[in-house]
């Protein structure tokens, strides 16, 4: 096989059928028409909470292994989904949900996998944190501008500094693959790969009635 | 009671449905396919080396010495038990450096290394202790229920006085060193249900 370097703008061509079916999901075009059932939200929206706070706890890890370069990108990161860990607290109170609920199955493997992170080379974690990310993005893209009763979430997550934000994590990525071996970039890879599988699942784990 | 006991016995259900799954009936019916047989060696192979790692990372922080040199036999004895595998896989020719985990046994290796990163002591020892004291229990009842000739060698290993050792050595950890906490129980029933889901995975990945 030719060697060929590993970019994001590769990563998102060689893999673009299971990107856009992990982005493009059910869910979503749920949240657009208005056709997904509100309990499936809630369900979600519990589970969300819960990645997000191993989202966090994993991000810190990524930073402290950070380049200094990368170092202000990743903390204010970091601010920002303490702030959305806040907000999440708030949501969930005024919709009575329990945000200590169980979590799901997927969501546990996920959050597990990115703790995991920590063990992988800085170009694997890096790219793992933009992929997610832009996934999220994404995503919340495709329910652009969403049914009434959801609209305000699809604003959150498809606002303008998210996406600098999602940009910026992009750049980090590049610069971290030109700097990876071959093997490094593989796993890089192989991590993104990893990040959408968990997205796809993710996204439709509380679609089904028994979760 | 011991806290290793404790959680045992409130997992024995879970042991159950473990020891009664068709994978494992079939150690000692002899209805387990070679295939299914190669793509579990496999997979057990891959969990096994988060697994050594898992060890090294509570040996990293075990707060006295005593505990380091048990963490340290321990490791080796998943040295051991991944020479088992090297042997089997070179019997049937597979090729472990190949190994693609399914997502069950991905899952698994996941929550042993996050636990190992992100835990206490006692939370890593809850987590692994499901596995090696499931084997041992399923190595004594296949033993004495009379596995097939194909599947005696692996059944005797978990049997065997050695590997009892082992289990007796790391539940002895996990009192010593636990703070009896809900999170270690919660480890400790999470592992025995990813244990169900590993032997899931390898009977459904083969039609």
């Amino acid at each position: 096989m030719a060697a060929r370097r590993t970019s994001p703008r590769t990563l998102l061509r060689f893999h673009r059928d299971l990107w856009r079916l992990a982005n493009r999901n059910p869910f979503v075009l749920g949240v657009k028409d208005g056709s997904l059932a509100k309990a499936a939200f809630e369900r979600w929206l519990v589970q969300d909470r819960h990645f997000a706070e191993g989202l966090f706890v994993a991000q810190s890890r990524v930073l402290a292994m950070a380049p200094p370069g990368d170092r202000a990108l990743l903390l204010g990161g970091l601010h920002a989904l303490a702030a959305e860990l806040a907000w999440f607290e708030s949501k969930l109170r005024a919709r009575r949900l329990d945000s200590e609920g169980p979590v799901h199955p997927v969501c546990r493997g996920y959050v597990d996998y990115l703790q995991t992170l920590a063990f992988a080379p800085y170009a694997a974690a890096i790219v793992a944190v933009w992929a997610l990310e832009r996934a999220y993005l994404e995503a919340w893209g495709h329910a652009r501008p969403g049914a009434r009763p959801y609209r305000e979430y699809v604003e959150r997550w498809t606002s303008a500094s998210f996406a600098r934000y999602v940009k910026r994590l992009e750049q980090a990525a590049a610069a971290a693959l030109l700097a990876a071996s071959a093997r490094e970039s593989a796993q890089a890879e192989a991590a993104f790969v990893q990040v959408v599988l968990y997205e796809l699942d993710f996204w439709s784990m509380t679609l089904e009635a028994s979760s | 009671m011991s806290w290793a006991r404790e959680l045992w016995e409130r997992g024995r259900e879970t042991a159950g449905r473990c020891l009664e799954h068709p994978f494992v009936k079939g150690l000692c019916d002899g209805s387990l396919s070679r295939a299914r047989y190669d793509v579990y060696v496999g997979q057990d192979a891959f969990f096994l080396d988060a697994f050594a790692r898992a060890y090294a990372a509570g040996l990293a922080r075990a707060p006295d010495r005593e505990a380091m040199r048990e963490l340290h036999r321990l490791l080796s004895g998943v040295f051991e038990e991944q020479r088992l595998h090297e042997r089997i896989a070179a019997e049937r020719g597979l090729d472990l450096g190949r190994v693609s985990p399914l997502p069950a046994c991905r899952a698994y290796a996941d929550f042993v290394l996050s636990v190992a990163f992100a835990g206490t002591l006692g939370e890593l020892l809850a987590a692994m202790a499901p596995c090696m004291r499931l084997y041992r229990f399923l190595g004594e009842e296949l033993l004495r229920r009379g596995p097939a000739p194909a599947y005696r060698s692996w059944v005797e290993t978990y049997a065997a006085e050695g590997f009892g050792q082992l289990v007796a050595s790391l539940e002895g950890l996990l009192d010593r060193h636990a703070g009896r906490t809900g999170r270690e129980a919660a480890n400790y029933a999470h592992a025995l249900e990813l244990e169900y889901a590993f032997f899931d995975a390898a009977w459904n990945a083969v039609p």
